[in-house]
């Protein structure tokens, strides 16, 4: 009998589950529906001049078609290889640095870190120009002009972190006796870990924009120069294609980020709400 | 095993910043002393407190026994050792539970065993045996912030148990919690005292707790922070478990004559708090009075 009530329960609350999932899916994307059905209809019927804004479906068709011939993939992976490296680049220096700088060299961060701060605030697409004078027009460049970019969020977050950990953890771990070494792995990095991947998650976003602007400025490949050329030739599908492309791979970017944090940093209440 | 504590003429300055006064023609020596001249003899297996106003250097002595700070002069024997450092022989609970964050119950109570070097077999076997010991069995994989604050708390004292120290020392552990949580809590304490036999260095500022829980009460002084006087605890352990123990004539006798050793010393610090805000803080002058430190101390033994 009882079991079931309690099957019969679980039904009801599961029906409900899929008239609220439906609900919540409506409730989220009815925006983006009508914002794309105005797109669509707006060129369609004279409301904007059609061959400076294409509707998503001449947009998604071209898109189809780029991919078909594989130009979209090639541009796409051209980007990805300098946006990885960038950024790959920039972890493998900034985290190392920021946990030395924050951790054990206290003094020496207070004497760099007001030169950091106006480093850092630079505007990179102003210095672009000295890194190709520097570094020429190729790909060292651009990727070197990446990894400047995504390197500061994750150095000052992680600098940040690794001070901001709480001195009566740091205290109970000294009551362990605890080497120096086994500090760092059990207490320090843990418990910046939030505030560090803030920084990572910025660094990424970060690097993403400079990309696209490098890849505007100067390039002969990537999912930027894809545009401006297509600008440029009077492609404008392709150029949509392109920008939807690239608006996309920020949204995948930012979801595959969020997930490493939630797996890494889950035990953070705010996070798992 | 228990251990034996003995301090010995224990100092203990601290430099402080008094740039503000410095025009006040105050000496501006910045050095005042938080302990002048500690003297102390716990003995093995006894359950000692500390009772002392807020900022009499109660803290700070708690730190110097386990290691945690240096003192200027003076020693600390344990079994007739001196300190060099903190030791695995010590546990430690702080006011806050001061729980990692990201290790659940059962991790943060094997904490101090991995640092042991106890195998994790083993480790995870004795964090249990503690986490039930102190009344969380079921609650191993839960984490910080899921617990209450009281659970947070004894998650806290299993993992200073849990190394099986031979000298317990805990620092206002109760203080944070809410009335209620902290009776429960003081109880649980007596009990797990008397099942796990340690010798226990506790520090309060309630007189109740002090009488509840000592074998014998340090009365410490306002700054200069020195050892008053030690009284006996005239209860026999037994009793202290019963409801109505707060209400028995030796309960409400030794509390009463703790106050007086106490009341001038309240009366000194308040002094102190008041001059420093005074002289220091002319614009929060009202909110340093709002929480002046001894209000509660009179409440306290005011209410039954």
């Amino acid at each position: 009998m009882e079991s079931n009530v309690g099957t019969e329960s679980i039904h009801k609350s599961s029906d409900f589950d899929i008239i609220d999932l439906l609900k919540s899916y409506f409730q989220r994307s009815i925006a983006i529906i009508i914002f794309l059905l105005i797109w669509e209809i707006a060129p369609r019927i004279g409301l904007v001049n059609i061959l400076f804004i294409s509707p998503p479906s001449v947009i998604f068709s071209s898109m189809v078609d780029l991919i078909l011939s594989g130009e979209l993939i090639t541009q796409t992976v051209a980007s990805l290889i300098r946006v990885v490296t960038g950024f790959g680049l920039a972890l493998l220096i900034a985290l190392p640095l920021g946990f030395l700088l924050g951790g054990w060299f206290k003094e020496i961060e207070k004497s760099v870190n007001p030169l950091l701060q106006v480093l850092g605030q630079a505007n990179p697409f102003t210095l672009f120009p000295v890194f190709m004078a520097l570094l020429g027009i190729g790909e060292i460049s651009k990727i070197a002009i990446i990894y400047w970019v995504c390197q500061w969020p994750i150095l000052f977050n992680t600098v940040t972190g690794i001070k901001n950990v709480d001195p009566l953890l740091v205290k109970m771990a000294r009551t362990a006796g605890l080497s120096k070494l086994e500090m760092f792995w059990k207490v320090l990095l843990p418990a910046s870990l939030p505030t560090v991947f803030t920084g990572i998650r910025m660094g990424a976003s970060f690097a993403f924009f400079m990309l696209i602007g490098a890849e505007m400025i100067g390039a002969h490949s990537g999912l930027g120069f894809m545009i401006i050329q297509a600008q440029t030739t009077f492609q404008i599908p392709k150029m949509y294609a392109g920008i939807v492309t690239v608006a996309l791979l920020g949204i995948v970017i930012n979801y595959v980020m969020l997930e490493l944090e939630k797996r890494s940093v889950g035990w953070k209440e705010s996070i798992i709400v | 095993m228990m251990s034996n504590i003995e301090v010995i003429n224990l100092k203990k300055t601290f430099k402080i910043r008094n740039a503000k006064n410095s025009n006040k023609g105050d000496a501006s020596s910045s050095k005042f002393y938080a302990l002048d001249g500690v003297n102390l003899n716990i003995k093995a297996g006894e359950f000692f407190v500390i009772l002392g106003p807020s900022g009499c250097g109660k803290s700070t002595f708690l730190d110097l026994v386990g290691g945690l700070t240096e003192p200027d002069d003076g020693e600390i024997l344990i079994d007739g050792k001196p300190i060099t450092g903190p030791s695995l022989d010590r546990a430690i609970v702080f006011q806050q539970p001061a729980l990692f964050p990201w290790r659940t119950s059962l991790n943060n109570v094997s904490f101090l065993l991995e640092a042991k070097g106890v195998e994790k077999d083993i480790r995870e076997g004795t964090a249990r045996k503690y986490l039930s010991l102190v009344g969380l069995a079921g609650f191993e994989d839960r984490y910080p912030y899921e617990l209450s604050g009281g659970m947070k708390q004894r998650v806290a004292i299993a993992r200073a148990l849990a190394i099986n120290p031979e000298i317990l020392l805990m620092d206002e552990p109760f203080a944070a919690l809410d009335a209620q949580t902290r009776e429960i809590m003081q109880t649980d304490l007596l009990k797990i005292r008397d099942q796990t036999q340690k010798t226990v260095l506790f520090i309060t500022h309630s007189i109740d707790e002090a009488v509840l829980l000592a074998d014998r009460v340090a009365v410490m002084t306002a700054r200069p922070g020195v050892i008053k006087t030690v009284i006996d605890i005239p209860i026999p352990r037994k009793r202290r478990l019963s409801n109505d123990v707060k209400v028995t004539p030796e309960f409400v006798e030794t509390r009463h004559k703790l106050w007086e050793l106490l009341r001038e010393e309240v009366t000194k610090t308040q002094e102190i708090h008041n001059k420093c805000s005074i002289e220091d803080f002319n614009l929060g002058n009202t909110k340093n009075i709002k929480k002046a430190p001894a209000l509660s101390i009179p409440l306290d033994t005011r209410s039954k």
